[in-house]
């Protein structure tokens, strides 16, 4: 149906499909007006922002909105794609805990992004979601590999496993979203911004499978994983950047930007920054943080808008301008996506658009 | 590569989901010829681009050379030496 809605829709068909279409036509309408920003279409969109009903009543079994999930043991091999399937989608349980956890979770992410953002899975067409267990020997790490979630078991120091967090496989599976929609280059500022995508989207799927509104969450990623060796909560604060362990170095401010040729010139590190931006920004919108603020970052993604090589702050700028469109520019939303990125250092106040910038 | 008695090998492993840098050390006495030989061409070679989100990337340090080997590029003769490493890492 996204592919219908183009351009030369008459502005009155927008509107029927935003208020009273299905899921479907009313993100694609979504998706289209985002990209227009009259003030007319905000008013629009809040209306059918306001009127969307739970997705779920949308999926019948068999038809969109249902994951197709397949678990693989790899058999502590990690030079080639695994073949012994453990679980298939729909199977009860199997005898063993990580692939259990790792179909539940792919669920859950699933869940999340059709339910709250009616895409179809990573590519928005239904990919099947496969996942390998038992990946490598003593292997401390899981990742999307562009087909496939990777999971190791840990080396039991380090890392006890990575299944059992939630927001670990809504962060991978964010990933594949993330190739397939902006494609942010692996590398710098926008490497951090690729990964900070994923901590934003693993937490909104551990938020959104746990009720949880944003000032109720953790903000923490890697919850439960750690092993003896290291000494703290989780890997990562969304919240408290640089907190979450002994030795944590993320910085909270872009004054604390670190320059590194390490981890692909410190991805994992200078997401503090954007991380902290999209948590100040959901508490003060306040409620469930994917009903505005994921909303707002998701806009970005789905509608291109910014370049594969994007910095800190064009991707800023688009979200504000993602904001202003969906809520109205100088609504709350927009306000909030404003101040948070002005908080953490990335924007100041000329580089904010007026309120009348964003509207003509 | 050769290998005198005191030389070492500056293994670092940074990246992966956890975004965790460790190091271990080797001595270059300890590595297989084949082993020598696969890091001698990592020095030769440019670095390659990263190869995917939440991979690790290792870095390899000896007689005052480096080279920086994505995951997915790492020779398959060093595999079994960045296994040997995974209870020594600090």
């Amino acid at each position: 149906m996204r592919g219908c809605i183009c351009s030369i829709v008459p502005p009155h068909l927008f509107e029927r499909f935003a208020r009273s279409g299905t899921a479907e036509e009313r993100e694609a309408a979504l998706g289209t007006l985002s990209i227009d920003h009259s003030i007319r279409t905000v008013r629009v969109q809040n209306a059918a922002l306001a009127a969307q009903p739970t997705r779920r009543a949308v999926a019948a079994h068999g038809e969109r909105g249902q994951p197709n999930r397949t678990i693989f043991d790899a058999r502590h091999v990690s030079n080639r794609h695994a073949t012994a399937v453990m679980r298939t989608e729909g199977q009860e349980p199997c005898h063993d805990d990580a692939a259990n956890q790792a179909y539940d979770a792919l669920g859950d992410t699933y869940r999340f992004y059709w339910d709250v953002l009616t895409r179809d899975s990573i590519n928005d067409a239904a990919l099947p979601l496969l996942g390998e267990v038992h990946f490598g020997r003593d292997y401390d790490n899981a990742f999307w590999d562009g087909e496939r979630m990777m999971f190791g078991d840990g080396d039991g120091r380090l890392f006890t496993g990575f299944t059992s967090a939630l927001e670990v496989v809504g962060h991978e599976l964010s990933h594949g979203v993330t190739g397939s929609t902006i494609n942010l280059l692996y590398t710098g500022q926008s490497g951090a911004l690729n990964e900070s995508i994923s901590d934003v989207f693993g937490c909104l799927v551990k938020q959104y499978r746990l009720g949880q509104t944003a000032d109720q969450a953790t903000w923490l990623i890697g919850e439960g994983i750690l092993g003896p060796s290291m000494h703290g909560a989780a890997l990562r604060s969304m919240k408290t950047p640089g907190t979450a362990y002994d030795g944590d170095s993320q910085p909270a401010n872009m004054s604390q930007y670190v320059t590194t040729a390490e981890d692909n010139g410190g991805v994992h590190t200078n997401s503090g920054i954007p991380n902290r931006a999209f948590y100040l920004a959901a508490t003060a919108i306040g409620g469930f943080a994917w009903e505005r603020a994921g909303r707002i970052w998701y806009q970005v993604s789905v509608n291109r808008m910014v370049s594969p090589d994007a910095q800190f702050h064009t991707y800023a700028q688009a979200t504000l301008t993602a904001a202003a469109t969906l809520y109205g520019a100088t609504s709350t939303e927009a306000r909030a996506v404003a101040d948070a990125w002005g908080e953490v250092g990335v924007l100041t106040a000329g580089q904010v658009p007026t309120a009348a910038a964003v509207a003509s | 590569m050769s290998a005198g008695p005191r030389e070492t090998l500056h293994v670092e492993r940074s990246g992966g989901f956890g975004g965790l840098t460790l190091r271990a050390t080797v001595p270059l006495s300890e590595l297989g010829p084949d082993e020598r030989t696969a890091i001698e061409e990592c020095f030769q070679h440019p670095p390659s681009p990263p190869s995917g989100p939440d991979r690790f990337v290792y870095r390899f340090r000896a007689h005052g050379r480096e080279a920086l080997v994505q995951e997915d590029a790492l020779p398959a003769e060093l595999q079994p030496l960045v296994e040997r490493l995974s209870r020594r890492w600090s």
